[in-house]
C-alpha cells in the first residue's frame, strides 16, 4: 500500500505539480473513505426502530453527537491538509505559473474543504438508504392502511367518538356541530349527552372581491374560510337541520370515528388556509381520502364480525411489535375493549402513552361527561400510538426529503469562504492577510459610526436604509478600482489589502447591488398599491430582482465569485511581480 | 578543436594526474553540458558506485576515462555570444528615513560571467541585488532585461530572474520532491524528472544527504541544496546574497569553484552576480568586482578615493615593529606606510616589482606572518 502511494505520489509530482502540491487527490480520496464510513454510521443509525421514535429523526445527526465527531474529522483532516500544502509554494518561489494554474489551485481548495466538511449529506444518505430499503412503498403502504384501519380502536380520546364528529352518511359530511351550549338553539332539534350539546347546521358561504384581500378575524360569525384560485370563500352557520331520524345515540361511539390517523404529509397542513374555532371545535371540510376511510371504517364495524376484529387487532399488534411500539394489548384484552354491538358505545380508554393510566386529581371543573370520561380510563392498558406516528411520519420524511435542498448552500459558501482565506494566505502572506481584516473590521466599524451618525442626524429610517447601502456600495466601487487598476500605483502590501478584500468582498458587493435593486423594486412596488389602508394587492405581486432569481441567487453569486477569481487571478500574478519599496 | 572538447580534455588531464575529486565534477559539468539523460544516468550509477568504493581510486578513473571516451562521441553546439543580460544605467536609490541613496550604479551583466559584489554592512550590496531581481523598485535609472526567449509579463521576468537571499526558507518534505517540484513547474518530462534531479544532486555533491530532513543538514548543505533548486531552474541569470555566510572556508571555495564552472557552461552559461564579505575568494572566481562604499559604486579596474592604479600596494602582518620595516624598505620607492592597527600597507610607487618588496623584507630578516599584493584587489578599499 505504501508502495503504491509513494509511485502515485511521485506521478502526480511528475505529472501534475499543482495537483501534487494541493494534495486534493489524497484528500478526496481520505474523504470519499470518510463519507463511506459516514454513510454506513447513516445506515446502522436507525436499525433500533426506537431512534424513529424521536422528533425530526431525519435531522439524527445533530441529534446523537455524531455533529460533533464530523466537525472533529473535518477540523483534524483540514489542519493535516494545510500543514502539508503549506510545504511548498510555487507562486511565491516564482515558478512559472500562470491564471489557469493559480485558479487551480484555488479550485482545489474550493473542492476541498466541501469534501472534508459534507459528511453531514453521507450520513443522512446512509440513513435514507437503510429506511428506503427496510420500509419500502410496499410495506409502507400496507403498514398505513392497517395502522388507520386499526386506529379508530386505540380509543384514547374520548372526544374523538362524540356525535359532533360524525361526518358521514350524507347529510354530515355537509353539516356544521355547534357544540358550545351558548350557541345552542333549544328551540331547534339538538342532542345532549352528559351536558355535553350538538346541533347540526347547513352552510351559508359568501365570496370576497377578487382583488382584495380580507382578514378572516374581520369577518365575524365564520366558520370556515378557503381560497380557491385567489378568490376568498368565507362560511356561515346557516339553519338547524334536523338529523334525528340518522342518529342512533348520542353517547361516544365508535361509528362517530372520522380521523386518519396517519395521511402522509397531509396530515400536519391542511390543504385550507385558515382552520376557525369555534369553543374548541375545529371544522374543516372533509376529504376524499377521509370519507372514504370513514365509510370503510362504518362498514367494518356494522358486520360486526368478531373474527375480522381479531385479524385486524392482531395484524396491528404485530406490527407495533415490529415499530417498537410500546404497549402491553393482547388481541384478547383489546378486542374485549374494541368490539362492541351497536350503537357500538366507548367501553373503555386506552392510555396514550408508554405507560398504564395513573390516576390524578383533577383541579379542573368536572362535569357530568368528564366523571364519565374518568370512569372509562383503564387503569391497565396502555399503547403509544404518538411513537406509531411519529415514526411513520419519520420515515416518509427520511424517504421523500431532497437533503441537498438549502443546506448545499451553507456548505458551498463556508468552502468558498475558507478556499478565498487560504488562497489569499498562499498568495500573499500572514501579515498581509491579519491587515486585511483588520482593515475589514476598521470599514465596518467606519460604516456603521457614519449610519449611526446619520441616523442622528436625519430620523428616518428608509433613508438610513439608503444611506448605508448607497456608501457601502461606494466604498466598495472605490476598493475595487484600486483593486483592479491602482495596484501599482500603491505600496505592495497596500495593494495586497486591496487585492484580498475585493477577493472576499467581491461577492458581497454583488449581493449588495442586488439588494439595493430589491429594495427600489419593493418601495416603488408599495408606492403603486398603497391605497391609504395599508391594504395592498395579493394578487398582481411586483416580481422583484431576488423573486425572479429565487434560491438561484446563491448559485448565481456563487459562480460570479469563482468566475471572479478566474478572472482576478492576472491582477495577482501582476501584483507578485511587482517590486517592494 | 571546440571548447566542450578542450574541457573533455582538461578533464583527462586532471585523471591523468589523479586529481580525481576536481576532475570528477569538470566530468558531471561536460556530461550535463550533453543535456542527455543516458549519460545522466551513465553519470547517477557511477556515482553512487564511487560513494560506496570511496577508496578505489584506480576504479573510479578508469570509470570515469569510460564516461569520457562517451562523451567525445556526443556532440554539443555551444551557445553563441550574446548581449548583456541585464543592462543597469544609472539606478538609484534613496532611504526617505536614514537618507542612504545608492548609486547611481550603471552595470552590465553577461551570460558566463561572474560579477562580485563586495563592500561593508550597510553599503547597499543587498539593495542593489534586489533591485537587480526587481525585488526592489529603483528610484531613478532605468533596467533592461534581455533573456533567450522574450519575457511575456512581469510574473515570467521575475521567474526569469533568480534571487536567493542571505536568509533562505526551510525546506519541508523530502528534499528530493522538493527538487522534483520545481523541474516539474518548469514542464521538464516526467520521465527526465528523476533523472535530472538525481544529477544535480550528484554533481553538488549531496548524494549522501539526499535522504535527510532540511533540520539535519549543516548550513554549507542548505546552501548547497538551495543552490540544486535553483540551477535546475536552468537560469539566465542568478543573483546570490552572500551564498559564504556561514560556510566554512573549504566550503567557500568549493561553492565558488562550482558555481564558476557550472556557470560558465557550454550549452547553459549563466551570469552570475554574489555578494560577499570573503573578498580574496571572491575575487579569484570573480570576472569583475563590484564595490560599494556608503552607495557609491566603483569596481576592481578602477581607482577609489585617494588609491591609483599606478601603485604597488602591499599588505604585510609582521610581529616586527614600524620601524624595523621603514628600514627594510629604505632602499624602494616607498610612497608611505600606514599601519591600520591590525596590518601594515606599504604603498609603492608603480614601477616597484612585488618580488623587490619580498627580498627586501627577507634581506632585513623581517618576520612575516601574512604578506598579499592588493594592487589590483578592492581589498585596498577596505584596509585602508
Amino acid at each position: 500500500m505504501k508502495k503504491f502511494i509513494t509511485a502515485k505520489n511521485q506521478a502526480l509530482l511528475e505529472n501534475h505539480p499543482t495537483l501534487w502540491n494541493t494534495k486534493i487527490v489524497w484528500m478526496l480520496a481520505v474523504s470519499l473513505i470518510l463519507h463511506f464510513l459516514f454513510y454506513l454510521m447513516g445506515c446502522v443509525a436507525l436499525m433500533n426502530p426506537e431512534s424513529l421514535q424521536r422528533y425530526n429523526a431525519i435531522e439524527n445527526f445533530f441529534g446523537n453527537g455524531v455533529i460533533l465527531i464530523s466537525v472533529m474529522v473535518s477540523i483534524l483532516l483540514l489542519v493535516l491538509w494545510l500543514i502539508s500544502l503549506f510545504r511548498n509554494n510555487a507562486f511565491k518561489n516564482f515558478y512559472p505559473n500562470s491564471r489557469v494554474k493559480l485558479f487551480k489551485q484555488f479550485a482545489s481548495y474550493f473542492i476541498i474543504f466541501l469534501a472534508a466538511t459534507t459528511f453531514y449529506y453521507s450520513y443522512t444518505l446512509g440513513m435514507q438508504t437503510y429506511v428506503t430499503l427496510n420500509y419500502n412503498d410496499v410495506r409502507m403502504e400496507k403498514d398505513i392502511a392497517l395502522t388507520n384501519a386499526a386506529a379508530p380502536f386505540f380509543t384514547h380520546d374520548l372526544s374523538r367518538y362524540e356525535l359532533d364528529q360524525l361526518r358521514n352518511p350524507n347529510p354530515f359530511d355537509k353539516l356544521y356541530c355547534a357544540t358550545a351550549v351558548s350557541t345552542v338553539d333549544v328551540d331547534q332539534p339538538y342532542f345532549e349527552f352528559k351536558d355535553n350539546y350538538y346541533q347540526f347546521y347547513s352552510l351559508r358561504k359568501q365570496v370576497y372581491p377578487f382583488d382584495k384581500y380580507v382578514d378572516p378575524s374581520d369577518v365575524t360569525g365564520n366558520i370556515l374560510n378557503e381560497t380557491i384560485d385567489g378568490k376568498q370563500i368565507f362560511y356561515f352557520k346557516d339553519e338547524v337541520i334536523d338529523v334525528n331520524r340518522y342518529v342512533k345515540t348520542s353517547a361516544p361511539s365508535y361509528y362517530n370515528y372520522n380521523k386518519l390517523f396517519y395521511n402522509g404529509e397531509e396530515d400536519e397542513y391542511s390543504s385550507y388556509d385558515y382552520q376557525y374555532r369555534d369553543d374548541y371545535n375545529p371544522f374543516t371540510k372533509i376529504t376524499k381520502k377521509q370519507k372514504d376511510f370513514i365509510e370503510k371504517h362504518q362498514a367494518f364495524i356494522n358486520q360486526q364480525d368478531k373474527e375480522a376484529y381479531n385479524e385486524l387487532l392482531g395484524d396491528f399488534i404485530e406490527l407495533a411489535n415490529d415499530y417498537s411500539i410500546s404497549h402491553n394489548l393482547t388481541t384478547k384484552s383489546w378486542l374485549d375493549i374494541a368490539y362492541t354491538e351497536s350503537p357500538y358505545k366507548i367501553k373503555k380508554i386506552i392510555h396514550e402513552g408508554s405507560y398504564p393510566y395513573e390516576y390524578s386529581v383533577s383541579y379542573q371543573e368536572e362535569n357530568d361527561f368528564v366523571v364519565y370520561e374518568n370512569s372509562l380510563k383503564s387503569r391497565t392498558h396502555y399503547l403509544d400510538s404518538d411513537s406509531l406516528k411519529q415514526s411513520l411520519k419519520n420515515i416518509d420524511e427520511i424517504k421523500t426529503t431532497n437533503i441537498f435542498e438549502g443546506t448545499i448552500h451553507i456548505f458551498l459558501w463556508m468552502a468558498f469562504f475558507f478556499a478565498c482565506i487560504v488562497f489569499i494566505f498562499r498568495t500573499t502572506s500572514l501579515k498581509s492577510l491579519l491587515f486585511s481584516i483588520v482593515a475589514s473590521v476598521l470599514l465596518i466599524i467606519l460604516i456603521g459610526l457614519i449610519a449611526a451618525f446619520f441616523g442622528f442626524v436625519i430620523d428616518y429610517s428608509s433613508m438610513i436604509q439608503y444611506f448605508i447601502m448607497y456608501f457601502t456600495l461606494i466604498l466598495g466601487t472605490l476598493i475595487l478600482t484600486v483593486a483592479f487598476l491602482g495596484l501599482s500605483k500603491v505600496n505592495k502590501l497596500v495593494g495586497s489589502i486591496f487585492m484580498n478584500i475585493a477577493i472576499v468582498g467581491f461577492v458581497p458587493y454583488i449581493f449588495l447591488i442586488l439588494v439595493i435593486i430589491d429594495t427600489h423594486q419593493n418601495d416603488w412596488c408599495d408606492y403603486q398599491y398603497y391605497d391609504g389602508y395599508q391594504q395592498y394587492n395579493t394578487v398582481d405581486q411586483c416580481l422583484t430582482i431576488m423573486d425572479y432569481l429565487d434560491i438561484y441567487w446563491s448559485y448565481a453569486l456563487l459562480a460570479a465569485g469563482v468566475l471572479f477569481i478566474f478572472l482576478y487571478c492576472k491582477n495577482i500574478l501582476k501584483w507578485r511581480a511587482q517590486p517592494e519599496g | 578543436m571546440s571548447l566542450y572538447l578542450q574541457r573533455l580534455e582538461e578533464v583527462k588531464n586532471f585523471f591523468d594526474n589523479k586529481d580525481t575529486v576536481l576532475g570528477y565534477r569538470k566530468l558531471m559539468d561536460c556530461a550535463m553540458d550533453t543535456q542527455d539523460m543516458d549519460i545522466y544516468k551513465k553519470m547517477i550509477a557511477l556515482t553512487d558506485w564511487k560513494e560506496q568504493h570511496v577508496n578505489d581510486e584506480t576504479g573510479l578513473i578508469s570509470r570515469s576515462m569510460e564516461v569520457l571516451s562517451l562523451l567525445k562521441t556526443k556532440k554539443v553546439e555551444p551557445t553563441s555570444a550574446q548581449g548583456p543580460v541585464i543592462t543597469a544605467s544609472d539606478i538609484t536609490k534613496t532611504y526617505g528615513r536614514s537618507g542612504f541613496q545608492l548609486g547611481p550604479v550603471s552595470i552590465e551583466i553577461k551570460k558566463g560571467h561572474i560579477y562580485g559584489l563586495v563592500g561593508e554592512n550597510g553599503n547597499g550590496k543587498t539593495t542593489l541585488l534586489r533591485i537587480l531581481a526587481r525585488e526592489l523598485s529603483n528610484t531613478s535609472g532605468s533596467l533592461n532585461y534581455v533573456f533567450k526567449e522574450d519575457i511575456t509579463s512581469d510574473y515570467d521576468l521575475r521567474a526569469k530572474l533568480v534571487y536567493i537571499p542571505q536568509r533562505t526558507a526551510t525546506w519541508y518534505g523530502s528534499l528530493k520532491d522538493n527538487l522534483k517540484f520545481v523541474l516539474s513547474n518548469y514542464g521538464v518530462a516526467p520521465e527526465e524528472n528523476e533523472t535530472r534531479v538525481l544529477m544535480m544532486i550528484a554533481r553538488l555533491g549531496l548524494w549522501n544527504y539526499k535522504q535527510l530532513k532540511w533540520s539535519e543538514l549543516s548550513s554549507g548543505y542548505k546552501m548547497r541544496f538551495e543552490l540544486a533548486r535553483t540551477l535546475l531552474r536552468q537560469p539566465e541569470v542568478m543573483l546570490l546574497d552572500e551564498p559564504l555566510a556561514n560556510l566554512d572556508v573549504l566550503a567557500q571555495q568549493v561553492v565558488l569553484e562550482d558555481l564558476k564552472s557550472i556557470c560558465n557552461s557550454v550549452v547553459n552559461p549563466i551570469a552570475l552576480i554574489l555578494s560577499s564579505q570573503q573578498l580574496y575568494e571572491v575575487e579569484k572566481v570573480s570576472d569583475k568586482v563590484i564595490y560599494l562604499k556608503n552607495g557609491q559604486y566603483t569596481d576592481n579596474n578602477a581607482g577609489f578615493k585617494g588609491a591609483t592604479l599606478d601603485q604597488l600596494i602591499i599588505e604585510i602582518d609582521s610581529t616586527s615593529d614600524r620601524e624595523a620595516i621603514k628600514k627594510a624598505f629604505e632602499n624602494l620607492p616607498i610612497e608611505k606606510l600606514v599601519y591600520n592597527g591590525g596590518v601594515y600597507l606599504a604603498y609603492f610607487t608603480g614601477e616597484t616589482q612585488f618580488y623587490r618588496v619580498l627580498y627586501a623584507l627577507g634581506a632585513a630578516q623581517i618576520e612575516v606572518t601574512y604578506i598579499r599584493n592588493i594592487s589590483s584587489s578592492t581589498r585596498r578599499f577596505f584596509v585602508s
